[in-house]
């Protein structure tokens, strides 16, 4: 059974249909990553998860209960973390703590919230305002917090979004050693490809409201064949231009001695040695995949499409 | 309802009131330099008309129950609010109930100490003793009291979630509106007939008149407590159904997630 189940969800503003018909589930100790553009309606999705905005259809189930009857028997065992909520300012990270811990009847409370704090490395903070720490440290405030009554699920809302890059990477390896350790699964929503390339098992592509492609990362990028070979060489050769007209390839010079031309994976070894008969002197080879970006603009931006190099 | 959430919340107010200043301000210092300046107002209001002195005073010491109740189950909610965390708190299984409780209890426990305090300050300041309205009438007006700034209070409360922290001022400025219309430094006779019907529908208009029934006779008008009751009764059950259904609005809207300073 999922640990969370979601069937034709639907939230509409007025006409506006923020979330139009999802369908997903979540699996025991698996991250779901939900990915899409600014609007495409992954916060208000993680809202209705947790209650806090109501659904216009559909139905949620966390653990096989109906969420919608038994609300406060779900979010006991669940928890939620997002970038755009912040725990109190004018209050110090252990009350914040403590008073989470007694809203989830945490038992033995300040003994789980030391050990929380210790965990995030964050005991030397306990008694310093929440308002007064950095951006970081309130992260690692708010995923300590969503600990505090060991849910079986996270839903996790763009919680890196505003970090600096080494912080980002450092709540990254967070998440995947809370999934190693505790078998969590994880609802986590983001519009960073690369953070759901690097940690989820499992992608929603979103789109104005709307699934538009779902599975792993991997099989997504190789849903698109396409790859683009890079080549830098010593001096022009006459007999280059020649081969790439002859042979319809599309290319582009991105640099004087340098060109890109579009293939697919399986192309790729035999198009390298075809330009080493040109007679070109190869001093560097960069074969670009295609990554989850490309995928989705790909699948929701059709009009823009895969990036097409240009023909001379 | 689950009294270790209603004391989770508890502990957040204890946590916040220890660190605000200004709701340590309006809780305790206005009231009490209220006090001061009504307290010698009745000095001087006694050479001439003794009644007329102990009718303001107790007014104003009485007036900070509405005040201090109301106000705390408003302003509870707005330092979550302020900060971003209510929606953390009901992402939490925080129910409405055991949220507006602990608000409520927060708001009995803080104007019974600035009710105890501002009255010894009459007692040895002004030589004004409370008491001398008599116990089972104060804890009557006092009942009447909070059920009325729970009804006020609440509404106020969805008005706020419903739409946004740009009305939040009605938080404090919507009772002082009031005031002048229930008659709690005077006589509701004093005020002009057309004012008294609209007196009337307010329950501390009755109460004020028991108290001040109270004070003079040294008689429990029950009839008085007993139609503020009521009426506090029909209040109560009007504000809890608002409130729910402004609740369940700024669900539905998407302001309750968005409920941000």
């Amino acid at each position: 059974m999922p640990v969370l189940e979601v069937k034709n969800l639907v939230k509409t503003y007025g006409d506006f249909r923020a979330v139009d018909g999802i369908s997903f589930s979540v699996p025991r100790g698996k991250i779901v990553g939900f990915l899409g553009p600014n609007g495409a309606g992954k916060t208000t999705t993680i809202q209705v998860l947790s209650g806090i905005t109501k659904q216009n259809g559909g139905t949620i189930s966390y653990f096989g209960i109906d969420f919608q009857k038994n609300p406060i028997e779900c979010l006991q065992r669940i928890n939620t973390t997002s970038a755009f909520n912040t725990l109190m300012g004018r209050i110090t990270v252990w009350e914040n703590m403590f008073t989470f811990a007694e809203l989830y009847q945490v038992p033995h409370s300040r003994k789980k919230i030391a050990d929380l704090l210790e965990q995030f490395e964050i005991s030397s903070h306990a008694h310093i305002l929440y308002k007064d720490l950095s951006a970081g440290q309130r992260t690692r405030v708010n995923l300590a917090k969503a600990l505090l009554n060991d849910p079986e699920i996270l839903l996790m809302d763009e919680p890196t979004a505003s970090l600096d890059p080494d912080i980002a990477d450092k709540t990254l390896s967070t998440i995947e050693t809370l999934r190693k350790e505790r078998n969590i699964s994880i609802l986590y929503t983001s519009h960073n490809m690369n953070e759901i390339t690097r940690i989820c098992d499992e992608v929603i592509f979103l789109d104005r409201g709307k699934i538009v492609a779902q599975d792993t990362p991997e099989n997504l990028t190789k849903s698109i064949s396409a790859a683009t070979l890079q080549v830098t060489f010593r001096e022009e050769i006459p007999g280059l231009r020649t081969y790439l007209t002859e042979r319809k390839l599309n290319h582009s010079f991105p640099a004087p001695l340098s060109i890109a031309v579009e293939s697919t994976d399986h192309d790729i070894p035999g198009l390298l040695f075809d330009l080493s008969k040109t007679g070109i002197w190869i001093t560097d080879i960069e074969i670009k995949k295609p990554t989850l970006e490309d995928v989705f603009l790909q699948i929701a931006r059709p009009d823009k499409g895969a990036p097409k190099a240009s023909t001379i | 309802m689950n009294f270790r959430r209603v004391r989770a919340i508890l502990w957040q107010e204890l946590f916040v009131l220890r660190r605000s200043y200004e709701v340590i301000a309006d809780i305790i210092v206005f009231p009490f330099t209220n006090i001061l300046v009504f307290g010698f107002i009745s000095v001087y209001l006694s050479k001439e008309n003794p009644a007329a002195a102990q009718f303001v005073i107790t007014g104003m010491l009485l007036w900070g129950i509405i005040w201090i109740v109301q106000y705390s189950v408003t302003l509870g909610s707005l330092w979550n609010i302020w900060s971003r965390n209510l929606a953390n708190l009901f992402i939490a299984p925080l129910q409405l109930n055991e949220y507006i409780l602990a608000h409520t209890i927060s708001g009995i426990v803080k104007s019974l100490l600035v009710l105890t305090i501002n009255a010894v300050l009459c007692v040895y300041v002004f030589h004004f003793n409370l008491l001398s309205v008599g116990i089972l009438p104060l804890v009557l007006a006092f009942a009447n009291f909070v059920l009325f700034a729970y009804a006020l209070g609440i509404t106020l409360l969805g008005l706020i979630w419903k739409y946004g922290t740009r009305i939040q001022a009605v938080s404090w400025s919507l009772v002082g509106l009031i005031q002048p219309l229930v008659a709690a430094f005077y006589p509701l006779s004093v005020l002009p007939v057309y004012v008294q019907w609209v007196s009337i529908l307010f329950s501390p208009t009755f109460v004020f008149e028991a108290v001040r029934t109270a004070l003079t006779t040294g008689n429990v008008d029950w009839t008085l407590f007993g139609i503020a009751f009521v009426q506090n009764c029909v209040y109560c059950v009007i504000a809890s159904k608002l409130f729910v259904s402004m609740y369940d609005a700024s669900r539905d809207s998407g302001q309750f997630a968005r409920n941000e300073a």
